[in-house]
């Protein structure tokens, strides 16, 4: 499917969405990305030197010195759109949050200060595509690149899916095995998502691991291997453990070989 | 329980392992360990089913040394790993 975005900042403006002035608009949801669907809503982010006000517009909270992102959201040809107007001065603040300073190398840290609001930012702004202001967004993602975003991420997940290992382990020797085939199952996908995140495959979003690993398809877990454990095709309701320990392997093979930083 | 060639060490599922820039750092419970470059090689062979002696043996292969050279180096090592926990064997 093409889109036409550049007309995107005049329906805006007939909409009466648009600043006056405005450095950059762009779409990031999963129709930019190929994999939209009839349901799917437009995604764009407005970004701008004032803050968005409305009579329309709803906030979302985020832990910036400007603490709120405003979003409107409008039905456009049958089709849903969610604008979300962010400042320069927040996403400078974001990127400062995931710098090499803040990170520190540290490989265990839980990085659960960072909201969702602004890791989808930076995740969107590496595969956005501009429908005004490319310089602007070309910039945006070299500077998201080159922060230490990617490997505070891995370094999340890796230490949500170390703490789902722990659960399975102890259900395990509890023989809680409904428990623990839980358990496996959250740190398979938390593990999943460090390794995507390894090879540059951005998504929050679990409803998409499965794309994403069709892009990637990574050696160390190639995407029909991932999907026979994800559809539980080699589990054996009689024998719960081999496939919890199987799956736990595979984590554990994905923090040793999924190198951070 | 005596580290022999014989013995075949496991590594302790819920160990937290990370690789940082190629180097492997191992983290049980509040203790970090960062391991140097045979240290990374030797826990790279523990799979469960490979003795000592067989991971000695593969790590003289790398280095181009004799299995006798390394084992006492690889049994330390394992000892270590074992006396906090890291591998069971």
């Amino acid at each position: 499917m093409t889109v036409d975005r550049s007309r995107f900042p005049d329906v805006l403006r007939e909409l009466a969405l648009l600043p006056d002035e405005y450095d950059c608009i762009f779409e990031a949801g999963s129709i930019v990305r190929g994999w939209g669907n009839p349901s799917s809503d437009v995604d764009l982010y407005v970004i701008t030197d004032r803050q968005w006000t409305s009579d329309t517009a709803v906030s979302h909270s985020v832990p910036l010195s400007t603490p709120k992102v405003p979003c409107e959201e409008r039905i456009v040809d049958d089709t849903a759109w969610d604008i979300r107007y962010w400042t320069n001065a927040q996403v400078d603040e974001v990127l400062q949050r995931v710098s090499w300073d803040a990170f520190g190398g540290d490989v265990l840290g839980d990085f659960d200060d960072l909201s969702l609001k602004e890791i989808q930012l930076l995740e969107r702004l590496t595969w956005a595509a501009s429908a005004a202001g490319d310089t602007w967004l070309q910039h945006r993602r070299l500077l998201v690149e080159q922060s230490a975003f990617r490997p505070l991420l891995i370094a999340r997940a890796l230490n949500h899916s170390d703490a789902r290992v722990e659960d399975a382990v102890g259900q395990l020797k509890a023989a809680d095995f409904a428990s623990a085939v839980l358990s496996a199952r959250a740190a398979l996908h938390f593990s999943a998502d460090a390794l995507l995140l390894s090879q540059g495959v951005y998504g929050q979003n679990e409803k998409w691991l499965a794309r994403r690993f069709q892009v990637a398809d990574p050696e160390l877990l190639p995407y029909e291997d991932y999907w026979a454990i994800e559809t539980m095709r080699t589990y054996n309701p009689g024998n719960p453990e081999a496939w919890i320990c199987d799956v736990l392997a595979i984590c554990r093979k994905i923090s040793l070989e999924v190198s951070i930083g | 329980m005596t580290l022999t060639a014989e013995s075949v060490p496991t590594v302790r599922m819920d160990i937290r392992v990370r690789n940082f820039r190629g180097t492997l750092v191992l983290a049980v419970q509040r203790q970090v360990f960062e391991l140097d470059e045979s240290a990374a090689f030797i826990w790279r062979q523990i799979d469960g089913t490979r003795s000592s002696w067989q991971i000695a043996e593969r790590l003289a292969q790398e280095y181009s040394i004799t299995t006798e050279d390394v084992m006492d180096d690889v049994l330390e090592v394992l000892d270590e790993w074992a006396s906090f926990g890291a591998i069971t064997v």
